[in-house]
């Protein structure tokens, strides 16, 4: 093969093509697109979060004084009992951390004495 | 308007260099990184920046800047990774081979490929990407005899690897 025939040789082999040319604005889209959605999930959870009760909720004490005050502007009982949150204030009362049971306290009795 | 007018002559100007010469430089950059998805970045980089280039008319020698853009990307690149360029590692075809023939486009590119790199880049610039040998002088930054004088040695190697290619080739197969 002389030098022209390797040459045309070589040049009937094509070189590929590249993959298409990307648009240039389709990445700021992508990004945008990934800012919307992210502003619309935090529009959507965070007003949900904040309705949520952070903590159990400390009951105000009732005096006979409120309670009194109360009845005096309250058109019935009931009307008043509902504003004073009876219904939905825990009975129970926090027991002390170190508090001992009866039974606790009377197996420890020495019974020989 | 104009505004728009413009960016979109500046698109259309670009993606039909891009047309013209993507295939020629996508080769060199493959034969300069050593890997396609590489070369495919480094093509795409440069004519994005020319995407934003508002100045178009500037650039004189279109074959000539672009070639070069791709060098300096890839070896910019090189440089900053601090990797040895390794052409085994360009794996898949290169050409589109004629009538489909899978071994004669694997015995071009093996035989690219065993040039040396200086060759090997000059044989490209010339033969696929139409370069004069001044033009291909001024991408390699060396002098155009010197350009000459490697696509020269390059272009014996290519032969006589390929005639004896051809010939194994040719007596493998029955029917010629």
């Amino acid at each position: 093969m002389d030098d022209h025939r390797i040459e045309e040789y070589l040049k009937s082999f094509r070189p590929l093509s590249p993959a298409p040319l990307p648009r240039p604005g389709r990445q700021w889209r992508l990004v945008a697109l990934a800012a919307a959605a992210a502003l619309v999930i935090g529009l959507l959870v965070v007003p949900r979060s904040r309705r949520l009760p952070s903590g159990p909720a400390v009951p105000e004490p009732i005096t006979i004084g409120s309670a009194n005050s109360l009845l005096a502007t309250s058109s019935s009982w009931k009307e008043a009992i509902d504003d004073a949150g009876f219904a939905f204030r825990s009975s129970r009362e926090d027991v002390a951390p170190f508090s001992r049971s009866a039974l606790e306290f009377l197996s420890q009795e020495d019974l020989s004495k | 308007m104009k505004a728009v007018r413009t960016t979109a002559h500046i698109r259309s100007t670009v993606e039909s260099w891009y047309r013209q010469h993507g295939p020629a430089l996508l080769l060199f950059g493959i034969a300069l990184a050593g890997d396609r998805d590489r070369a495919q970045d480094a093509v795409h980089q440069i004519f994005l920046k020319l995407l934003e280039h508002s100045d178009l008319e500037r650039i004189a020698a279109v074959r000539t800047y672009l070639f070069c853009a791709l060098r300096n990307t890839i070896l910019t690149g090189v440089r900053r990774q601090g990797r040895d360029l390794a052409l085994e590692q360009a794996d898949g075809p290169w050409f589109e081979s004629p009538n489909r023939d899978y071994v004669e486009e694997l015995s071009v590119r093996r035989a690219l490929g065993g040039l040396p790199e200086d060759q090997r880049e000059v044989t490209i610039l010339h033969i696929w990407g139409g370069l004069t040998f001044a033009e291909a002088a001024e991408v390699l930054g060396i002098n155009a005899n010197t350009a000459a004088a490697r696509y020269r040695y390059a272009l014996a190697k290519l032969r006589d690897t390929l005639s004896a290619k051809k010939g194994v080739v040719a007596s493998e197969r029955p029917n010629g």
